[in-house]
């Protein structure tokens, strides 16, 4: 009877779920990007101190509150091993962040690969992509227009789909809020990609078919033992 | 029921579904209630055969029966603490989930507790009755989650589709 009537009050009152990736090569600032977003829109939230945020191997995952609706980030690792797990995480989100780092000049070639290679994947049509530029702290950054001529080749690859490109820096907290709030109105204007929902069937990753846990190790460590010759393979733990 | 459900989740190789699903809670409630009132009529017959009490529809539902001093007031309480154990192992073969079987079990004894309020016109006032439920609701639901729990910790085997070198 519990059950019954938990599972009826959840239906009837439970907020419309959105899940958001967070991509870009590593040290970008993904992650204190989501801890951010955590500090500003999560009131209970007592974040970690933000310089000391390491490489993500994994994910991180964060839930908000926003405009009655939630959104679930999922910060994925973005170092080159962790970028063949990336596609695995398409079909269920409904919104993506890319997160470009402006300080480092060097690194922008491989980032506008990594995201074209992102963008030019089928299952992610008409999903909303807000372009972070971020570490607009640092003096000496490049700018927004620098970064959209750099990234102005993979422009026709965007297609059809709500785009921002927005200005942030994920330590002080400027532009968090104007991209967050962009990313809830688009997602939820997007009819394409309904919120997952409690009554229909969720998709759910069948065990043991598509992507076997086992395959995903080896995918890691198979990249992971090509880089370098030392090290010892990289060890997943999957909680069933 | 049990047959169809355990195969579409061994065969689909999915876990567990967590959608709500109230066509099936509330099939199960019935099969459960089911299975309380056929396992306390079952009792009820084989202790009166034993003991020689005289079989009435009233020892499972009237209050005033149910008392410790006489041999004719053991054997529903004795039906009943029985029934727990037969209800758990129902739990266990159509429940399945560790978690849900304390409010299955609660969710049994508040309907018979309705269902007795129906027949004698008021709430059980005799202690021997309360007793005599909370400990059949006890051991149905920790029974029932100890052995959900020994069927839920087995490992689960992942289908290896090809040879893997780790």
């Amino acid at each position: 009877m519990y059950t019954l009537l938990s599972g009826f009050w959840k239906y009837v009152f439970q907020k419309d779920e959105y899940c958001v990736l967070i991509l870009g090569l590593d040290n970008a600032g993904k992650t204190t990007f989501l801890e951010q977003t955590k500090m500003k829109f999560c009131k209970t939230f007592k974040s970690m101190n933000l310089s000391k945020v390491t490489t993500t191997v994994g994910l991180n995952i964060g839930t908000i509150d926003v405009s009655g609706v939630r959104l679930m980030f999922w910060d994925l690792g973005g170092q080159e091993e962790l970028q063949s797990l990336w596609d695995k995480y398409y079909a269920e989100c409904h919104g993506l962040i890319y997160v470009v780092d402006s300080v480092d000049e060097e690194r922008l070639p491989e980032s506008r690969q990594a995201f074209d290679k992102m963008i030019s994947s089928e299952t992610l049509e008409g999903v909303p992509l807000l372009l972070l530029v971020n570490k607009q702290d640092v003096e000496g950054c490049l700018s927004v227009p620098e970064i959209k001529t750099s990234f102005g080749e993979s422009a026709p690859k965007i297609g059809k789909r709500d785009c921002l490109l927005q200005p942030c820096s994920a330590l002080t907290g400027n532009g968090v809020n104007e991209g967050i709030e962009w990313m809830v109105k688009c997602v939820v204007r997007n009819i394409h990609r309904p919120p997952s929902s409690l009554w229909k069937t969720k998709k759910e990753q069948p065990i043991g078919s598509e992507y076997p846990a086992h395959v995903l190790c080896q995918d890691i460590n198979k990249t992971h033992r090509n880089q370098c010759d030392h090290g010892s393979p990289l060890q997943l733990v999957v909680f069933v | 029921m049990w047959r169809c459900v355990s195969k579409r989740n061994i065969m689909a190789g999915r876990f567990r579904s967590t959608i709500w699903d109230p066509v099936l809670i509330v099939s199960q409630m019935a099969l459960v209630q089911s299975i309380f009132y056929s396992g306390v009529g079952l009792w009820l017959a084989m202790l009166d055969a034993l003991l020689n009490a005289p079989r009435s529809l009233q020892q499972v539902f009237r209050y005033e029966l149910l008392e410790f001093s006489s041999t004719r007031g053991r054997v529903p309480m004795f039906a009943f603490t029985f029934n727990a154990l037969s209800c758990a192992v129902g739990l266990w073969m159509f429940v399945r989930r560790g978690r849900q079987c304390l409010d299955f079990a609660l969710t049994a004894h508040g309907f018979h507790l309705l269902a007795c309020w129906g027949y004698n016109g008021h709430l059980p006032s005799a202690l021997s009755w309360w007793l005599v439920q909370l400990i059949a609701v006890t051991i149905a639901a920790v029974l029932a989650e100890y052995l959900c729990m020994r069927s839920e910790l087995r490992a689960i085997p992942l289908r290896l589709g090809r040879k893997v070198d780790l």
